[in-house]
């Protein structure tokens, strides 16, 4: 009885993780899809390893701080994978992608791509650094998520945005 | 770069991210979903156990011809004491019963 209500528990810990994360964790896979995956295909993934590492799942930090870990190993490792010709992904079927009633528009479009294309330009690490910031994490949390000191990541960021903005500014205008 | 002029392109990275994720809308069904993901941890785990044996029986395939006899006597000698012990181990554990 006392098994069957923990994994209750554990389930609908399970499910607010990834209901509450979800946005966050499609954002991040976007950014890392390059073809022949599809973000879909990394979410899926990053689902299935969230399932995975569920039970080693210790409190010591938050459950958000501990799925964006998981979302960027995914990606990071996807991108090692796919240049060695082995892409096979997990398919779940009880998971539904559908489009928004509002796609966005042409102009929107070019401007992620073009943000995109800025973000790829950067190593790993600066990579996973930017993409937690715009996500709006405090240094704090970034450091726990990146392994490092709060003050490394303050360091480090002031130089990352630095290249990002010059990478960008001009295919803005 | 003027700093007015960098805090707005900021600004819209930060926008151009945020929207980034509207163009898809992610539904769960939880009530297959947990089922479905069981399903494939335990494929997976079969797969690794298949592999791992096939791993272990070409290994085992290479080593085997290198045993010598007096290794096989001392294995066979250990799992007869190995053997011995258990049995009175039991032995012990059904006397205290």
């Amino acid at each position: 009885m006392k098994n069957l209500e923990q994994q209750n528990i554990s389930d609908s810990t399970f499910e607010q993780a990834l209901e509450g994360n979800k946005e966050h964790i499609y954002r991040i896979c976007r950014v890392y899809a390059v073809a022949p995956l599809e973000p879909q295909d990394l979410f899926q993934e990053v689902v299935y390893q969230v399932w995975k590492s569920f039970s080693t799942f210790k409190g010591n930090s938050g459950i958000d701080t501990w799925v964006y870990r998981i979302a960027l190993n995914v990606c990071q490792r996807s991108k090692l994978k796919n240049e060695k010709g082995s892409e096979k992904t997990v398919r779940l079927t009880s998971l539904e992608f559908v489009p928004a009633d509002q796609p966005p528009d042409k102009s929107d479009q070019a401007k992620y791509q073009a943000l995109q294309d800025c973000i790829v330009t950067l190593n790993q690490s600066d990579q996973s650094m930017i993409v937690l910031l715009l996500e709006g994490l405090p240094y704090k949390q970034i450091a726990e998520i990146i392994d490092a000191t709060d003050n490394h990541v303050a360091v480090k960021m002031k130089r990352i945005r630095k290249l990002l903005l010059n990478c960008i500014t001009p295919k803005l205008k | 770069m003027a700093r007015q002029e960098q805090s707005e392109t900021w600004q819209e990275i930060k926008e151009i991210w945020g929207n980034s994720s509207r163009g898809e809308k992610i539904n769960f069904q939880f009530s297959t979903l947990i089922q479905e993901l069981k399903d494939h941890s335990s494929q997976w785990e079969k797969e690794s156990i298949k592999s791992d044996v096939a791993k272990i029986k070409s290994s085992w395939e290479q080593y085997k011809g290198n045993v010598s006899q007096w290794e096989k006597d001392s294995v066979t000698k250990d799992l007869s004491k190995i053997s011995q012990l258990f049995k009175r181990f039991l032995k012990k554990l059904k006397r205290n019963k």
